[in-house]
C-alpha cells in the first residue's frame, strides 16, 4: 500500500546476506523490500490538473543509498552523508 | 497480527498448507511469514479490516475461493433472564461517538478462564487476566471490535456518559499511569467520574477484579482521528486503540457485544439482564461504485473477463449487481472508487500473471542540458585534481545558516533547520569530521546548491562550487608539501583553463571570509584563499584551511564557447626580468595590465615569476609576430616599461 499509487506494488530481491535463508538484515524472512511502485492515483493526477481518463501514469522510486548498500555491503546509510575520507576514497 | 492457524481454520476453509497460505497472503498484499503454528500478517495502514482473525479469513477466502464458516462461539440471539437494567446511557459527543451499545450482566464469577480461553489468547501474544476481560479480548481478536469491561458496582449514578474530557483531567489508567488529558479528548465517565479514555485505556477505579459480580460491557464505534490523535498525545497505543483508529466494523459494533455477554454468562455463570443499550445515529451507507471492465484491464494491460472480476469482487465480500459494486462498510476506510476496485482485482487475480511489457511510447525528446553535463565536467576535472567529492545536506542548523537564511517551518530535526546559503560550512564540518579521525589530509569539494532568499518570491537556487583544503596531497611522509593558497589558485586556473572560461580576473579583497592579504576575489563568481583564522576558529579547526567558493553558473556563462585556433608563431621571443616593490594599494592585475598597456603589441606575455618579501619578480616576453626583433628595439620597450611603471603605479624598480 501507498498513498499515492492504485494498485501498488512492492519489488523485492533475495537478500544479499544470507541468500534467502532468513537473517536479522531481512528480519527473517530471506527479502529485502528495494523499490515501491504502481499506477498514479487519479486522485494525484486530478490534483495536477491532469485528466485521469485521458492519461495514466505509473511511478517507482528506490532508495539509491539502499541500493548502493546492498550492492557494496554498506552497512550504514549514514557514511553516505557524513563524508569520512575513509569511505570516500574506496569508490 | 499473530493469526493460529487452528482458529483461523474454525473460520475458513482452506486445502493449503501454512507456507502456501502465508506465500498466497504475501502476494495478495499481506506479508505473512511463518512461526511454527502461527502466522505473522503485517497489516498495512489501509487495511482496517485485517486487524483481526476473521478479517483475515476473509482474504484467504478470496484467495482460494474457499468457504467462509460461523465460529463455534457465534450467537444470533442472547439469553436474557435477569430484570431490566437501570443503567442509562447518554453521548454527548454523537460526532466523536456515532454509536454506543451497552449489556449488563449480574452475578458473575470472575476468575481464571478456561484453558481453551487461554491457549488462543496466549498464541497470539495476549495476556490472560481473568475470564471476563479475557472475552472481551478474544472477541477483539477473534472480529476486531475492542470492548471494555466495567465492574458495575463502582459505576456511581447508574449512568454512563461519553463525553469531552474537562481541561486538564487528571487520570489513572488500567497501566496504572497517571494521565492528564486535554479538552478534546473523548472520555467514558459516570455521574461522578471519569472511568475511560474512549477507545484507548479504560481506568483503574472501575476495572474488573475477583471481587466484581456485575459487568457492564461497552461496545461502540469511535471516532477513528479522535483516538488516534488522543492515542498519540498521550504516548498511549492499545490493541483497542489501533482498531479503532483505523475505523471498526458499524455491525461488528453489536455482534460482539452480543457474544461477549453470552460467553461472560456462559463461563462466568451469570445473568444478562433485559434492555440492550444502543445509542447510535445513521449509519454511513454502504458506498457504491460503478466498475467499467473495459477500463480494469486498459490499467492493468490484462485480458481478464468482465465475469472473472465480478467473481472476484464478490469473494471479497462485496455485492454486485449488473455493473454496480456496493462496498461493505468494513472495506469503507480503503475502497471507496473505481481504482480502488481495480487495485482488488489485480492483487487477487494474481500480479504474477499480469504479463510484463515495455511501454509503448516514443521519447520525447530533449536536448541535452549543457549546464548538467557542465556540472559533471566540472566534478570530474576537480576528482582529477585529487580532491574528492562529498555531498552533504542542503539543510543545516542555525550555526552553519547564513544571515537571513531561510528556516524551515517543521524541521526534522534541530541540525536541519535552515536553508543553507553557503557550501562552506558544510564542508568545515565535513573536514573537522575527518581531522576528528586522525586524518591529516583533507581536500574535498561539493558541487551543490544554496538557496538565497528572494523578496515576495522563491528563493534563488543557485549551484555553487566548494572546496576546502587542509595538509597534503601527496602521499609521502618525507616530503610533504603543504596544500596553500597558490595551490588551489592553481587548480582554479588549471579547471579554468580546461573548460575554457578564458577572462577570469582574481582581484585581491578585503572580504571578512579570507585572510587579510593571502586571497582574491575571483570577479563575478566568488573568492578563493587562506580561510579566515577566525571562522576556522568557530568551526574548531586549529589548521590552516584553504578554500574557494564559486557561483557555478557564473563559471557557466563564462565559458567562451568556439575558441578559435591560433596559428603558432614563427619568430623566436626575446624575454627580459623586471623586479620591483609595490605600493600597498597596487595589486598584481594592476602591474601586469600596465606592463602590457605601455608595451602595446611587442608585449606578448606578462607573469609572476617569483616573490621575495616584498619584491615581486616579472618576465615580460616580447615578440612580434612578423619578424625577428632586435636587441636593441627590445632594450628600448623594457626601458619605457621601467620608466613609465614607475611614474604611473608608484612602483620602486629594483636594478
Amino acid at each position: 500500500f501507498f498513498p499515492f499509487t492504485e494498485p501498488s506494488a512492492e519489488v523485492d530481491v533475495e537478500c544479499v546476506m544470507c541468500d534467502g535463508a532468513g537473517c536479522r538484515l531481512c528480519k527473517g524472512t530471506g527479502w529485502l523490500e528495494i523499490l515501491g511502485s504502481g499506477m498514479i492515483d487519479p486522485n494525484v493526477l486530478r490534483g495536477v490538473k491532469i485528466n485521469p481518463e485521458k492519461y495514466s501514469g505509473f511511478a517507482f522510486g528506490m532508495g539509491i543509498e539502499r541500493i548502493a548498500m546492498l550492492k557494496y555491503g554498506i552497512d550504514n546509510i549514514r557514511l553516505f552523508y557524513e563524508n569520512d575520507l575513509r569511505f570516500l576514497e574506496q569508490f | 497480527m499473530k493469526i493460529p492457524i487452528e482458529w483461523l481454520k474454525e473460520l475458513v476453509k482452506f486445502k493449503a498448507t501454512p507456507d502456501q497460505l502465508a506465500h498466497k497472503l504475501t502476494m495478495a498484499g499481506l506479508e505473512t511469514t511463518v512461526e511454527k503454528d502461527v502466522l505473522e500478517v503485517d497489516v498495512l495502514p489501509n487495511r482496517a479490516d485485517c486487524w483481526s482473525i476473521r478479517g483475515i479469513a476473509r482474504e484467504v477466502n478470496a484467495i482460494t475461493g474457499s468457504d467462509l464458516r460461523s465460529p463455534v462461539s457465534f450467537v444470533s440471539k442472547t439469553k436474557d433472564q435477569g430484570p431490566r437494567t437501570a443503567l442509562t446511557v447518554e453521548v454527548q459527543d454523537k460526532k466523536l461517538c456515532p454509536r454506543y451499545m451497552a449489556r449488563v450482566i449480574e452475578n458473575v464469577k470472575v476468575g481464571p478462564s478456561p484453558k481453551w480461553l487461554k491457549d488462543r489468547l496466549e498464541k497470539v501474544g495476549i495476556r490472560s487476566i481473568n475470564n471476563v476481560v479475557d472475552v472481551t479480548n478474544y472477541l477483539l481478536l477473534e472480529i476486531g471490535q475492542p470492548m471494555h469491561a466495567f465492574d458495575g458496582a463502582l459505576i456511581e449514578g447508574q449512568k454512563i456518559i461519553v463525553r469531552l474530557a474537562k481541561p486538564s483531567e487528571k487520570v489513572l489508567a488500567l497501566d496504572e499511569k497517571e494521565y492528564t488529558l486535554k479538552k478534546n479528548m473523548l472520555v467514558i465517565s459516570d455521574a461522578k467520574k471519569a472511568i475511560a479514555i474512549a477507545g484507548v485505556m479504560g481506568l483503574a477505579n472501575t476495572g474488573v477484579t475477583e471481587k466484581t459480580t456485575t459487568i457492564i460491557l461497552e461496545s461502540a464505534f469511535f471516532d477513528p482521528i479522535s483516538v488516534y490523535e488522543t492515542s498519540k498525545a498521550l504516548k498511549l497505543r492499545s490493541d483497542s486503540s489501533i482498531r479503532f483508529e483505523h475505523g471498526v466494523d458499524w455491525h461488528g459494533v453489536e455482534e460482539a457485544i452480543d457474544r461477549a455477554a453470552a460467553m461472560i454468562a456462559e463461563i462466568g455463570k451469570g445473568q444478562i439482564l433485559k434492555g440492550k443499550i444502543d445509542k447510535k445515529g445513521t449509519p454511513k451507507k454502504p458506498k457504491v461504485v460503478m466498475l467499467r471492465p473495459a477500463r480494469v484491464n486498459q490499467v492493468l494491460g490484462t485480458g481478464c473477463s468482465a465475469k472473472e472480476m465480478f467473481a472476484i469482487l464478490k469473494r471479497l465480500g462485496f455485492k454486485v449487481s449488473g455493473s454496480k459494486v456496493t462496498i461493505p462498510l468494513y472495506r469503507a476506510a480503503d475502497v471507496y472508487r473505481e481504482a480502488d476496485l481495480i487495485e482488488e482485482i489485480a492483487r487477487i487475480y494474481g500480479y504474477d500473471k499480469i504479463a510484463a511489457t515495455m511501454p509503448n511510447t516514443s521519447y520525447a525528446g530533449k536536448e541535452v542540458d549543457l549546464f548538467d553535463e557542465f556540472r559533471t565536467r566540472v566534478t570530474e576535472l576537480l576528482a582529477g585534481c585529487g580532491l574528492n567529492e562529498t555531498q552533504t545536506y542542503s539543510m543545516v542548523g542555525e550555526k552553519e545558516a547564513g544571515a537571513a537564511a531561510i528556516k524551515i517551518g517543521n524541521p526534522m530535526t534541530v541540525e536541519e533547520s535552515y536553508m543553507r546559503t553557503k557550501l562552506l560550512p558544510s564542508l568545515l564540518k565535513v573536514m573537522l569530521h575527518n581531522l576528528n579521525r586522525q586524518i591529516d589530509d583533507v581536500l574535498l569539494f561539493e558541487v551543490g546548491k544554496t538557496f538565497i532568499p528572494a523578496k515576495k518570491k522563491l528563493p534563488d537556487e543557485k549551484w555553487t562550487l566548494s572546496c576546502v583544503a587542509t595538509g597534503s596531497p601527496f602521499m609521502s611522509l618525507i616530503d610533504k608539501g603543504l596544500v596553500d593558497y597558490s595551490c588551489l589558485k592553481g587548480v582554479l586556473e588549471n579547471l579554468f583553463a580546461t573548460l575554457g572560461i578564458e577572462d577570469a580576473r582574481f582581484i585581491e579583497t578585503r572580504n571578512p571570509l579570507v585572510q587579510q592579504g593571502k586571497g582574491c576575489e575571483v570577479l563575478g563568481m566568488g573568492y578563493v584563499g587562506e580561510l579566515s583564522s577566525e571562522i576556522a576558529a568557530k568551526f574548531e579547526i586549529k589548521k590552516s584551511v584553504y578554500f574557494f567558493e564559486l557561483d557555478l553558473g557564473a563559471l557557466f556563462k563564462a565559458v567562451q564557447k568556439n575558441s578559435k585556433y591560433q596559428p603558432l608563431p614563427k619568430f623566436p621571443f626575446v624575454s627580459r626580468d623586471i623586479a620591483l616593490v609595490a605600493p600597498q594599494e597596487v595589486n598584481n592585475q594592476m602591474i601586469i595590465s600596465t606592463i602590457k598597456q605601455i608595451g602595446g603589441d611587442l608585449v606578448e606575455d606578462v607573469f609572476l615569476f617569483d616573490k621575495y618579501k616584498e619584491s615581486s619578480a616579472y618576465r615580460i616576453i616580447f615578440r612580434n609576430p612578423d619578424r625577428t626583433l632586435t636587441d636593441d628595439e627590445v632594450n628600448a620597450k623594457h626601458q619605457q616599461i621601467t620608466q613609465e611603471i614607475e611614474l604611473k603605479l608608484n612602483v620602486r624598480i629594483r636594478r
